[in-house]
């Protein structure tokens, strides 16, 4: 089972995979900067389970699920 | 034009430009500062409101610096030309569907200095077409704090447009996008970038990648990050914000300062304003009917009972709604309200509403003529209309003097126990009602997945919020003054004709006006919820207006003295009770819990109804009172009905 954003650890950075979301969503979040290639880090995790991402500078605040349905790529460390 | 077929050089209102003007529209995503650099351009000389056939608000107004005259649009937030929102529909429709004769002259990208890529995805789109393009960048300042710096010139060069630095937070910069207007309408337009290939069967994502690419490029070449200066306060503040135990207790006390600027500061401001309306400008406007005669008469009916009491009622709501508006607008500009929207986000979602629809219902139970114009805070209009629909359930600080005084008549010894049960049954409303509203009106409205962007914390600026201030209060006034004042000069005309002989137009006693005849048509209505006497109907009525009004239409009715405070009924609590005995056939307190439902459920009051129609429309607007009377009635025939078999 692959990693995804859900995953990560606070400060923890990763590439972000092709994200596993719908059209729409999946180009929403592209245009925020959340999509295959990108670099993010977890900043927080906030109430109810929401991820806050460091993406290109910017802050987004995401669900526990739409976390989920972004693999991360596996890192040789 | 029709609606299918929408132009920039329409006439689709706003401030009138001269023939041959050049249309300029202002485009970008939300939150870049887009609004305000219009509000710059344009100052006075504009218009907000709703582009004709959607609820898409579009403003439009005419610059004119004495060299320069562009009739400029704002156009909604859009992060692309792909139609996922009706906003960005509405962009793709003015900017790229339409004949290149009504599109407009030239489109200035508005994108944010902190996160320009972001911005750059709608330059791409623009310029595959021939569109004359402006990006104008905002926040420099910002990016600056972070690190961030952008070289210009290669921005320029890359995108083949001219590129302008604004910052309107601070009025600089205003020269240079000219210069780069002029620039641009000048020049022949920009070769078009060729489209990405379109893969057969492919669903957009190919290309949108390739723009992507092209963006990165672009960024790469532009953009140096320098290593954060310092760690971003905004992170730090977050990390309170936005933490499990901390963050809704931030997000409550930030509420509760909302609730009470809203509720006990504006109390005094509202008293003073009443008093004065019905203090000196009514005793000044009767010394001038004595001077001129018509002391006495119909006429001082209609000035001071009509038009005074009305136009004081609706300026009363002017330092409320200024508050609020100032609050949102302050909310809004610091960066917070995105916080809020995530704290509240999973509690909302368990009733099926978004995250930031807690504000207008919070605001709702200080007064819901405010927290219907909060409603725009969603970006939804189904949301927007879904929320200004629940809004009146909750309930208001007026309905809380009716029940205070109709708990101490009928139940001295639990008042208190009576009034928390009512904003108990107030939640309840408004969580039922907004699951049988999704369930059969909007089944199709998904839960949207919390997807958000927190912009970095911001110190609001003053005059921004100034500005919003005063552009949203001027639009409240404009619409609901009319509704307000005509519905408090029918009430009085309906109280000033006399159907019993012996009585002159204006000089009628209310029991022998058309007003009672209207009630006791209107009081079999009531008969199957226990309290159909025209008495407890006519103040109903005269509820409609405002729930502020109910105690006091009691009391004209039974010739009684108002209570000096509710809680000491006196006489007037022995004539509403005797009334309410006699109508419920013995079933007292059935009768008394089904009027107070009643009275929570139904029209607030027709402030509120003018808001409404502001935010939402007309029609929604008649839904909505459609919806209200027929639950309250509902609800308050169940509650006699079981309650006085029991």
């Amino acid at each position: 089972m692959a990693r995804t954003v859900r995953d990560l650890s606070v400060g923890e950075r990763a590439v972000l995979d092709a994200p596993q979301l719908e059209p729409g969503l999946r180009m929403r979040l592209a245009e925020m900067g959340v999509r295959r290639g990108e670099e993010v880090t977890v900043t927080q995790r906030g109430v109810g389970g929401a991820r806050i991402l460091s993406v290109r500078g910017s802050r987004i605040a995401l669900d526990a699920r739409t976390a989920a349905r972004l693999p991360v790529q596996e890192q040789a460390t | 034009m029709s609606e299918s077929a929408p132009s920039c050089h329409s006439d689709s209102g706003g401030v009138a430009a001269p023939p041959g003007t050049p249309v300029v529209a202002l485009a970008g995503a939300p939150n870049v500062g887009k609004s305000t650099l219009f509000n710059r351009l344009t100052g006075a000389r504009r218009d907000v409101g709703n582009w004709p056939g959607t609820t898409v608000e579009v403003g439009r107004g005419l610059m004119d610096d004495g060299v320069h005259q562009f009739d400029v649009i704002d156009l909604p937030g859009a992060y692309s030309l792909d139609p996922l929102s009706p906003d960005e529909a509405l962009t793709r429709a003015l900017l790229v569907e339409v004949p290149r004769e009504d599109r407009p002259e030239l489109v200035v990208v508005v994108g944010d200095a902190t996160r320009l890529s972001r911005s750059l995805y709608l330059v791409r789109q623009l310029r595959e077409t021939d569109q004359r393009l402006v990006l104008a960048v905002t926040m420099g300042d910002i990016a600056h704090e972070h690190g961030i710096d952008i070289d210009a010139e290669e921005l320029q060069r890359r995108l083949g447009v001219p590129v302008a630095f604004i910052d309107p937070r601070h009025r600089h910069g205003r020269v240079g996008l000219l210069a780069a207007m002029d620039a641009a309408l000048a020049a022949e337009p920009p070769a078009a970038i060729p489209a990405p290939a379109r893969a057969a069967g492919s669903d957009g994502l190919a290309e949108a990648d390739a723009r992507f690419g092209w963006i990165d490029d672009v960024v790469d070449a532009c953009v140096s990050r320098g290593a954060p200066r310092r760690q971003r306060w905004s992170d730090r503040f977050d990390r309170l914000a936005l933490s499990a135990v901390l963050g809704p207790i931030t997000f409550l006390v930030a509420m509760w300062a909302v609730f009470q600027l809203t509720t006990t500061v504006a109390a005094p401001l509202q008293g003073a304003l009443d008093w004065f309306f019905t203090g000196p400008v009514t005793s000044l406007a009767i010394t001038v009917l004595d001077a001129v005669g018509l002391g006495g008469t119909w006429v001082q009916g209609l000035v001071v009972d009509g038009l005074i009491s009305g136009v004081g009622m609706l300026l009363t709501f002017v330092p409320l709604m200024a508050i609020m508006f100032a609050l949102l607008a302050l909310l809004e500009d610091s960066g917070y309200l995105a916080r809020a929207a995530v704290v509240t986000d999973r509690l909302m979602r368990a009733i099926g509403l978004p995250g930031r629809a807690f504000l207008p219902l919070i605001v709702g139970f200080g007064c819901n003529v405010p927290a219907i114009a909060a409603t725009r805070i969603l970006p939804n209009a189904r949301h927007r209309i879904l929320t200004a629909l629940l809004v009146p359930f909750t309930s208001c600080s007026a309905r809380l003097t009716v029940y205070v005084l109709v708990a101490s008549i009928f139940f001295p010894e639990h008042a208190g126990t009576v009034v928390f049960a009512m904003y108990l049954i107030s939640i309840v409303f408004v969580v039922v009602i907004g699951l049988l509203l999704r369930g059969t009106l909007w089944r199709t409205m998904g839960s949207e997945p919390l997807v958000i962007d927190l912009p970095p914390y911001q110190r609001p600026s003053l005059r921004l919020t100034l500005n919003v201030m005063w552009l949203r209060l001027s639009g409240f006034l404009r619409t609901a003054s009319g509704i307000i004042v005509a519905t408090v000069i029918v009430v009085w005309f309906l109280q000033a004709i006399p159907t019993t002989s012996g009585y002159g137009f204006g000089q009628v006693p209310v029991e022998e006006s058309l007003y009672a005849t209207t009630a006791q048509a209107v009081a079999p209505v009531f008969q199957p919820a226990g309290f159909g006497t025209w008495e407890t109907t006519s103040a109903l009525m005269v509820g409609f207006i405002a729930k502020e009004a109910v105690i006091s239409s009691w009391a004209q009715t039974y010739s009684a003295e108002e209570p000096d405070t509710s809680t000491q009924p006196g006489t007037l609590g022995q004539y509403i009770k005797a009334d309410f005995e006699q109508s419920s056939g013995g079933h007292t307190s059935a009768a008394v819990w089904a009027f107070l439902v009643f009275l929570l459920a139904y029209t607030p009051c027709v402030a509120t109804l003018a808001a409404q129609r502001r935010e939402i429309g007309a029609r929604w607007t008649g839904f909505g009172i459609a919806l209200q009377l027929s639950v309250a009635w509902l609800v308050a025939v169940a509650i006699f009905q079981i309650g006085s078999r029991l």
